[in-house]
This record gives structure tokens, sequence and C-alpha cells, in this order.
């Protein structure tokens, strides 16, 4: 990705606070006309790498291009970006309108569209954030929804480069949310714009962006497509992050995987790999794992809980003569036929991902192996 | 009905009533006792006019520039932060605290023609003791913690986030100033500024011992009522303080209703 095809390229950017490192190392490039979400638990510095590509934050190292243009040391008035903040951040003392010309109203007298221009830029820009008939309100008295679609009205009406998003729907309540983030990625198709979404939940990032980059004390621990990350995730950590995670411990025989601990025997499993010897972490979702039953007298689990939970029976399964705690959790469309309390099973883990097992998780960010 | 309402509504009737509105009363009965001709050729006066045109324009100018001042220390209190802030913060309510006499006279040595600054601004040609400059600076002095109270919670509550989203959407430092901060803090500083003035106007023991108090020339309006409480002349101090009573009512309600039509405060209400 190179000339007009870059939208933003970071170079080795590390960021401290105090003495913990916020943001350290980071190569990123997003491509124009991509939306990027990046993703993580709070205090992953997902945050911070966005105020750094906006210019907010101060005293970082290594290199931020936007565009064609090396920004590093360009504040963030000169950087042509647009910024939606969490708590929108509109002016309290602006109207709508008001608020939308902001950043026209405030370049210089050369520069400046006339009156009658941002008059009509504003008109346009409330109209296509769909709040044509709010631009005489103060902000205090548009709901939430509302006033998000303000700030990002507010955001582009400089017509930025590159359009910044830190958890913009954070505040909305959910059916808001679903919806103005789907009218966004939208908005986002039709006017050609770059953006970078920041978010602590996955299944928002699953579904707005082109790609996802999963960020871990600092790093990227893993960046690709939605489809990517789901069939392939880096690190037990990705898997754990991008969903419900069902995670039982197992180990490499001869090329050969077996479950392991109480579990022993209790389930088909991937087949074989080419992966030394070793302990195992094999990684499910609840939905991808399979009931079946017993076969003879082979070991088995058993049911030891089911709640219907809307489309789904949630089954909870233990090691025969274990306690449910010690279960996991299953879950089966609810249109099958139920299998009572009780009742011993086997478990089809074949389609599971799978780890080298280390002894503490806060290592394994080595590239894991995936089983098909 | 909330519990315990009517016996709060109660105290506070009372309270207001026995303390403020009762004294505000007497105040506006004393000066008719010898006769309404009197009384107005008392008021008109060139040297109570002198007095109340002295006081009220002191006042002002001293409010004005401590606003902006507060405004300046507001700014460094919460978003310079240097350090040691928290004891800057703690100096500004010392006004407060001390006894005005005390600020006067300390005023008054440091600024007198051989004070420790007088002396060598009245060699510069700006003498500032027994001069309106030297009523103002007092006045600044009682009037600052009353700008700076009122306004520093307001940029506290004002989210740093706004500075910032003007910044990515192209503002210079100075317009980020003047066309955000400014704004959303100009009801704050109005109250500011009424306060500071209404206190202004009848401040006392911080101002006598700098102003010289020459008639017509460096004498408070508050000074005139002691020296006409002294001549056994109550009409005549009742008089000057019921008109200082009106202006300063009138001027705190043109604050109130200046306030209210502030776009800050569009939607609050």
């Amino acid at each position: 990705m190179t000339g007009n095809g870059m939208g933003v390229a970071l170079r080795n950017v590390s960021c401290v606070f105090g003495r913990t490192p916020a943001v350290r190392g980071i190569d990123l490039e997003v491509a124009r006309g991509e939306f990027l979400a990046l993703v993580g638990p709070s205090g992953a510095g997902k945050t911070t790498l966005l105020r750094i590509i906006a210019g907010l934050q101060p005293g970082y190292e290594g290199s931020v291009r936007i565009g064609v243009r090396d920004v590093t040391r360009v504040p963030a008035r000169d950087r042509n970006i647009g910024f939606a903040f969490q708590n929108y951040a509109l002016f309290p003392h602006m109207n709508v309108a008001a608020n939308v010309a902001f950043g026209l109203t405030v370049r210089p007298r050369a520069t400046r569209p006339g009156r009658g221009e941002i008059r009509d830029r504003v008109e346009a820009l409330l109209q296509l954030v769909q709040v044509g008939d709010l631009a005489g309100r103060y902000p205090s008295q548009l709901s939430g929804g509302q006033r998000q679609r303000v700030s990002l009205a507010r955001a582009l009406a400089t017509e930025p480069e590159l359009l910044l998003l830190d958890e913009p729907f954070g505040a909305l309540d959910p059916l808001v949310r679903k919806e103005i983030r789907a009218w966004l990625r939208g908005l986002h198709n039709r006017l050609g714009l770059t953006s970078i979404l920041v978010t602590h939940d996955q299944e928002e990032a699953l579904e707005v962006a082109d790609r996802i980059a999963v960020l871990r004390d600092g790093r990227i621990e893993q960046i690709g497509t939605p489809a990517m990350l789901e069939d392939a995730p880096a690190s037990p950590f990705v898997h754990r992050f991008l969903g419900e995670t069902v995670s039982l411990p197992g180990c490499i025989v001869g090329g050969a995987i077996r479950l392991g601990g109480a579990w022993e025997g209790t389930g088909i499993v991937p087949p074989r790999v080419s992966a030394p010897d070793g302990p195992v972490l094999l990684m499910a979702r609840p939905h991808t794992i399979g009931l079946l039953p017993a076969s003879g007298h082979a070991p088995a689990a058993e049911v030891a809980g089911v709640s219907r939970r809307g489309a789904f029976l949630r089954y909870r399964v233990a090691p025969a003569g274990y306690p449910p705690e010690s279960g996991i959790e299953i879950h089966v469309p609810a249109d099958r036929p139920s299998i009572p309390v009780g009742r011993a099973c086997r478990l089809d883990f074949s389609r599971a991902h799978m780890f080298p097992d280390r002894a503490t998780s806060s290592v394994s960010d080595a590239p894991g192996l995936v089983t098909a | 009905m909330i519990p315990g309402a009517l016996p709060s509504f109660g105290i506070t009737l009372f309270w207001v009533g026995l303390l403020v509105l009762l004294p505000m009363a007497a105040l506006a009965a004393r000066p008719w006792e010898n006769g309404a001709g009197l009384m107005l050729r008392t008021l008109s006066s060139p040297r109570t006019l002198a007095a109340l045109r002295l006081s009220f324009g002191c006042a002002l100018v001293a409010a004005a520039a401590t606003t902006l001042l507060g405004l300046l220390i507001c700014w460094v209190l919460d978003r310079v932060r240097p350090p040691g802030w928290r004891l800057l913060d703690g100096l500004i309510d010392l006004p407060f605290a001390l006894p005005t006499a005390v600020a006067g006279i300390t005023l008054a040595t440091l600024y007198a023609p051989t004070g420790l600054i007088g002396a060598p601004l009245a060699r510069l040609g700006l003498p500032i003791a027994g001069t309106p400059l030297g009523i103002v600076l007092a006045l600044m002095f009682v009037g600052l913690p009353f700008v700076v109270r009122t306004v520093l919670p307001v940029l506290r509550g004002l989210p740093f986030e706004l500075e910032e989203v003007a910044a990515t959407l192209g503002a210079r430092p100075a317009q980020v100033a003047w066309r955000v901060i400014v704004p959303a803090l100009l009801p704050a500083l109005l109250t500011g500024f009424g306060l500071a003035f209404a206190r202004g106007v009848g401040e006392y023991g911080s101002v006598i011992f700098i102003a010289g108090n020459r008639p017509m020339r460096s004498e408070i309006a508050p000074l005139l009522i002691v020296i006409r409480l002294s001549e056994d002349d109550y009409a005549g101090a009742a008089g000057i303080g019921l008109l200082m009573l009106l202006a300063a009512s009138a001027c705190l309600l043109a604050v109130t209703l200046l306030r209210r039509r502030l776009p800050a405060l569009r939607g609050v209400r």
C-alpha cells in the first residue's frame, strides 16, 4: 500500500505514561477507504493509539503518516481529521447548526467559505446525518443518538481525510446503537471515508469493520478481517476476546490430540496435526461444540443441566461423576430434540482451535496452531 | 409534599425576614424623618454625589479587572496545574478570611509613597495611595475570590474534550479560548463579576486606609455614611445607604437578567 492507496501508516509508535508503556512499537497500515476497528480490553492502549493518530496525545515516538503527509510533528488542528468522542463533546453554548459549522468558521479568512456556502453545507450535512430539522436546537435538547449524529456531522464538515471514532456508541442504548452503527457503515461507504473505530465491544467491531486489530498491553495481538479472526484466532487471548469461549485442556501425543484431565476420552477431537508433542489448549465457541449420544463403554460426559435462552438450549455438561461447576457450556439450536439431565453423552470437539498450552496465558502471544 | 418541607420553608422565611428584610425595611424608613426635601438636598450635594460616583466607578473597574484576572487564574489552576497549584488555590480564599482592615493597612503600607511598591511607582509619576487607582487595587484584592470561586467549578466541569474536538476541527488555541471556553464560562463570569461588583460598592475596611479619604477626590460612599453617623445625622447616613442598596440591587438584577439570555444556558432551563 503506497501512494494514493494509503490512508494511515504508523511506524514503530510507542507512548509511555509515567513508567507504564501504553502503546509499544506499533506498526499499522490502513488503506484508503478502509474501515478499521481497534478492539481490546480497557487499558490495552486502543484509545491512546487513536489519540496519537489524531495528534491529541503529546510525547510519543515513531512516525505517523496520514495519506501522503508525514504528520508526526503536525498538531491536531492541521491534521485534517474528524474526531468523534464517546461523550459527543458538542459545544453546549452553540446550537446544532453552529456546532456543525464550527470547523468551517474557524478557518482563516482566505480559505473560509462564505456565509451562504457555510449555511448550505451545514444544511446538507444535517440532512446527511438525518437530523435536518434540529438545526436550531441546543445539545442539551437532543437525545444521545441525535447528539452523536450531530457530532459526526461536525467532524465531517471539514471534509477530513480520516475519521476517528472513540467508542462513539458507548453511551447509547443497545437498540439505537445497532441502528446507528449500521447507518455509520453505510455513510462510510457512500462518502468513501477512511475510518478508525475504537471499541471494546467485539460484536460491534465484527459487524462494521473491514479489518480488526486486537490490542493487548499496548501491542497488536492480531490484525485481520473479521472472518480471519474468527476462523484462525492467533492466540487464546484473541479467541476469548472475540466471543464466549469454552476451553479444555489437552495434549498431543505422537501427532494425535487427546482431551486431558477428567475429560480424557469423552469426545471427538480435531484430526491429527503436525505439531510437537506437549500440552495444548482446545478452544471452541459454545455453539460449535456438538453433543452426541454416548457410545458403548467409552468414558462419557453427563448432562448436568439445561436451560432455554432464545433460539438455543444451553446445556451444562460435566465429565461423569464430576460436579456441574466443573462442566462446560454447550449451545444447541432449540429445535433439536432435547437431551434430559443425567443422560450420558459424548462431545464433538472437532471444530475446536488448538493452542500450545504455556503455563501462564500471559506469554501465549506467539501465533497458535490452528486445526481445520 | 416532601417530608420536612413546611418547617424548612418556615425557617427560611423567618431567617430572610428577620435578618435581611427587616433591617432593609428599617433602612428604607429612616431617611425621611427630617422631610423628603431636606433628604433630597443632602443626597444631591456634590460631596455625596462624588462619593457615590467614586464607589460605583471604582467597583465597576475593579470588578471588570478582577473578572479577567480571575479567568486567567482559574485557567492556570485547572488546566495548567503548575507545581504547588493546590497552595495557590488555597491562597485565593485568603481575602475571605482576612479582616478587611488588616488587608487595608497592609495594602496602604505597601503602596504608600514610601512603601515597598509605592515608592518606585511614585518616582515614575504613578501615585497609588490616595488615588482611585489605590481604591481599585483594594477592591480587586477583596473581589478576586468571588470570581474564582464561581468560575473555577464551572471550568472544572467543562469537559476537556471540548477543547480537543475544537483542535481537531482546526481551531487555533486563541480560537479555542475565545469561541469555546469563554462563551461556556460566560454565565459564571457574569455572576462572579456581579458578586465582586456588589462587594466592591459596599467595601469599607480594606479601602479607607489606602484611599486617603479626601472629600470630592478619594472619599468612598461607605466612609461618608460613617462620617454622617458620627455627626449624628442618621437620616443622611440612611439616605446614602438606601441609595446604595437600590443601585446594588439593580446591578445584581441586571446581571441575573443578562445571564438568563446567554446561549450557554439555553436548553438548560
